[in-house]
């Protein structure tokens, strides 16, 4: 008995317990749909109702209906109001209700977008758009013309994934310019732009896009299928989206990349990969990513490919210090002192000499203390940085060595460390490690050089078993594609990379024509097909 | 799960690498035959690579069955079942004594204080989450590990040519005593150890995401990892010269130990420990993911019901030896003599039994 009404009550009940009433169609009496909208939506004073009724008999009464801050008040003076009072037509003495809703569909309102809604479930997110209501009197229908233009940030240099050469615009706020800016540098009919709306509440606009014929359609049936799955109220960032959406939620690797660049967005998706455009957030998903994923920046393929090789193995190498170095350090100090020269070993027990802290106490105390500068360095007004920097370096670092309270060593492997970590373009799989390390410390304080191997493995067979929509996050290494390995740890060069160079379960495509290594001038006789034509020249 | 696992022939060509690399480079195998040692390398390896093509041809004519199904089939199901079960115990014994050197050799390079229980428990442990994890899992690790091995082989090679310490000439005379004492240090010993543990793919070509047996494959695989050992015991003779190398226990630590008498690289002892740790590790996983797949094949469960026993069979066997001495004298010995049983016999009769079923069906 007592579980009965529970169980009717969760079945009832709205998961995110937001007020859904059914469906209501507009009634005939405009001052009754008025009401009913007040009732809805309250009085607030950014919602604006104007009435109108014309001169002719009987007058034709008409409301409009928008929010101040989120129209244009250009548009909807002049597209919207003005273009109805003055039209002559509909100022007429003969004119239906009827056919002065047909006039104004079809031919006053000059605005893009214009829809017709019969209830006000339909009618209220529209208003919610910026679009501006037309309701009439004695018509159980009103009509929605777009008129939306809020305050927008300009489009600026991305802050978190910057670059020496290449684009220097990054994504927005506005959904609507992020596709944009992708459709900009993807002139293809084959670029799809799906859009969803998620969260009861914020009812934030989503855009999955993709290029059809690339992106494995696996995959998008299965981002479409997580994507529609989802059930909150709030999806304020993308990160709502990729938490909601990734596989395996408990592992410390990112599944999903994020992204301020349209550029990377357009080369990832140019490589089969998805894109998740979120309004209200400047930062993008990409779907499906791979470990390696991580490493490769957008500017690997605008500098020459032997020093973007050359990065991108010093990219790696990073990863592997600033995940190993302090627990390298404490394994070796702690238990294998013998591997190290003796001149070294003497110079760090010389350090080491006065410190009161085993070294795993050291190194997490100077791991702790990067990470609350760090963290103090995010949060703290502009204003007062330079005082945090001299606090930093001065008395956390050199005052502290020179008090003896940890060794200089330690500082020099802390600073390594944290720097390392930065190379790493891929902020999400920086962060994880960050965490890594210092599971990865207490192995080594616990185990030495064998805890450490011990835990790598851990690490290798977790990610070797993790996937991200359906793809190994290791390909293409484990499970092994060598003729992909060419944009994995080293970037051949552009005209090596004939075909797409990721398994993305997307068929695999040529994108070039193959033979375009820059030749000497004698082949030039005879052109090669592949030169590059004149633009304007005919269709391409 | 719907879909079987499948591994490609990649895969399978760098597993037989890895295994096979195990940590067979560290010892001194045929060490008997002095400085003639690689010889009977070769001897050995040809001598695996007949018996590799057998197993071949028994996997050729028995598509879709791995050895416990082929014992059923041709033993009959009881006493194929028995044999099978046995074979299973035999992967675990193999699996145990990798663990157990494991154990010996970390409390002797890295971790003098700790206790092995807990170092082999690690170990143990970590072949359990792969397997857990499943043959795609498990037939990953290779090509990942792999490369980093044979890099860090490759470094210690180039360093140690570079220092000068290769000197080609301990490798002569050679055959001083003829070809009989590199016969016998190459049979059985070399045989068994690495390259007649070759029987193991039998349970894993079924694997293949093709019928059959990846021949192209498996065969480049094990004739360039042939070559890599036999270079590799040729090269700690020519570093350490033959009496050293053929004392010592690790001599290939010796010869990476020669690097820092050389002053130019104090201790490159953590390539070697690393090498050492990857390759028992992937053997280790491997004779325990045999032994797992055998008995839940036998017992008609999934496999993973059998992961943490068998985990625990191995890990408390691996304390049943004494000491470091007993667990080299029932290497050497009782187990030496068992492995041509599992390694040569059995399938030779299982060829024998193909063979001969061929020819009764071709006639009837």
């Amino acid at each position: 008995m007592p579980q009965e009404p529970k169980k009717s009550r969760q079945t009832t009940k709205d998961p995110v317990e937001t007020s859904v009433p059914a469906p209501l169609p507009l009634k005939l009496s405009l001052e009754d749909n008025l009401q009913e909208f007040s009732r809805r939506i309250g009085s607030s004073s950014d919602i604006v109702i104007r009435h109108y009724k014309s001169e002719a008999k009987p007058p034709l009464t008409l409301a409009f209906i928008y929010i101040d801050g989120l129209v244009n008040a250009d548009t909807v003076n002049q597209a919207v109001l003005q273009s109805l009072m003055e039209n002559s037509t509909l100022n007429g003495d003969s004119i239906t209700t009827e056919a002065a809703f047909n006039l104004i569909k079809e031919h006053i309102l000059p605005v893009g977008g214009v829809k017709e809604a019969r209830t006000l479930e339909v009618l209220l997110p529209l208003l919610f758009d910026g679009y501006t209501l037309i309701l009439f009197e004695g018509l159980q229908v009103a009509l929605a013309a777009d008129t939306s233009g809020w305050e927008k940030r300009s489009i600026n240099e991305p802050t978190s994934q910057g670059v020496i050469r290449g684009p220097k615009e990054g994504f927005t706020e506005s959904l609507r310019t992020g596709t944009a800016m992708l459709r900009r540098r993807l002139k293809t009919a084959d670029l799809r732009i799906e859009e969803y709306t998620i969260g009861q509440r914020t009812g934030t606009g989503i855009a999955l896009v993709y290029l059809k014929g690339l992106a494995s359609e696996q995959v998008l049936t299965e981002i479409r299928r997580r994507l529609n799955a989802i059930n909150t109220d709030a999806i304020l960032e993308s990160n709502y989206i990729e938490e909601f959406i990734q596989d395996g939620g408990l592992t410390p690797f990112p599944t999903i990349q994020n992204t301020e660049r349209p550029d990377a967005m357009a080369g990832g998706i140019l490589e089969g990969q998805v894109g998740i455009v979120i309004d209200g957030t400047p930062f993008a998903l990409l779907a499906p990513s791979t470990f390696f994923n991580f490493f490769q920046s957008s500017e690997d393929y605008y500098q020459r490919y032997d020093i973007s090789s050359f990065l991108r193995l010093i990219r790696y190498g990073a990863f592997f210090v600033s995940m190993l170095l302090p627990a390298l350090y404490i394994a070796v100090t702690t238990f294998h002192q013998e591997m190290l020269p003796t001149t070294l070993l003497i110079s760090l027990a010389a350090q080491r000499e006065g410190v009161p802290l085993p070294a795993f106490a050291e190194a997490l105390l100077m791991e702790l203390t990067f990470d609350v500068l760090r963290e103090a360095g995010v949060r703290m007004p502009r204003t007062i940085g330079p005082a945090i920097s001299i606090v930093g370096a001065l008395v956390l670092g050199q005052a502290a060595v020179q008090a003896g309270l940890v060794s200089a060593a330690m500082v020099i492997v802390v600073s390594f460390t944290a720097i390392s970590n930065f190379v790493i373009p891929s902020l999400a799989i920086a962060n994880s490690i960050r965490l890594i390390r210092f599971v990865m410390m207490f192995i080594a304080a616990s185990l030495g050089l064998f805890g450490i191997m011990s835990f790598l493995m851990v690490l290798l067979i977790h990610m070797a078993g993790l996937r991200s929509f359906g793809v190994p996050y290791l390909s293409p290494v484990a499970p092994m594609i060598p003729r992909y390995l060419k944009d994995i740890f080293i970037r051949v060069p552009l005209w090596g990379m004939n075909m797409r160079p990721k398994t993305n379960l997307g068929k695999e495509t040529r994108r070039q024509s193959p033979h375009q290594k820059p030749q000497p001038a004698e082949d030039a006789a005879k052109p090669s097909p592949a030169q590059p034509k004149p633009q304007g020249e005919g269709p391409a | 799960m719907v879909n079987k696992e499948q591994v490609s022939s990649l895969q399978i060509a760098f597993m037989i690498m890895l295994f096979e690399i195990g940590s067979t480079p560290l010892f001194l195998l045929g060490g008997t035959a002095k400085q003639d040692s690689w010889l009977a390398m070769c001897a050995g390896s040809a001598a695996g690579f007949a018996l590799l093509l057998v197993l071949m041809w028994i996997q050729h004519r028995s598509p879709g069955t791995d050895l416990i199904g082929m014992l059923k089939a041709h033993f009959g199901t009881a006493p194929g079942a028995f044999i099978g079960a046995v074979y299973s115990l035999y992967f675990a014994y193999q699996s145990m004594r990798n663990v157990r050197d494991l154990g010996e050799l970390t409390a002797m390079t890295m971790l003098p204080r700790t206790p092995m229980a807990i170092t082999m428990l690690v170990f143990v442990l970590l072949a359990l989450y792969a397997i857990w994890k499943g043959a795609e899992v498990v037939f990953r690790l290779p090509e990942v590990l792999l490369p980093v091995m044979l890099f860090f082989y490759f470094l210690l090679v180039v360093m140690l040519s570079i220092m000068g310490a290769i000197d080609l000439s301990r490798l002569a005379p050679v055959m001083e005593g003829g070809l009989m004492p590199v016969l016998q240090a190459a049979l059985p010993e070399i045989v068994s150890f690495p390259f007649g543990q070759m029987i193991v793919f039998l349970m894993l070509w079924t694997l293949w995401e093709k019928p059959g047996v990846p021949v192209k494959y498996t065969v480049n695989a094990y004739l360039l990892i042939s070559a890599f050992l036999i270079f590799m015991n040729a090269l700690n003779v020519a570093v350490l010269g033959p009496a050293i190398a053929g004392v010592s226990q690790l001599p290939f630590l010796k010869t990476v130990r020669v690097l820092s008498n050389l002053k130019f690289v104090e201790r490159l002892d953590i390539l070697v420990t690393i090498q050492l740790f990857l390759g028992l590790l992937i053997k280790m996983m491997l004779f325990y993911f045999c032994s797992v797949k055998a008995l839940a094949e036998l017992t008609g469960k999934p496999a993973k019901w059998w992961v943490f026993p068998m985990g625990a069979v191995i890990y408390g066997s691996s304390f049943l030896e004494r000491d470091y001495t007993q667990h080299i004298a029932v290497g050497l010995g009782p187990s030496l003599k068992l492995d041509p049983l599992f390694q040569v016999a059995i399938p030779l009769l299982l060829a024998l039994s193909i063979w001969v079923r061929g020819r009764l069906q071709r006639s009837a």
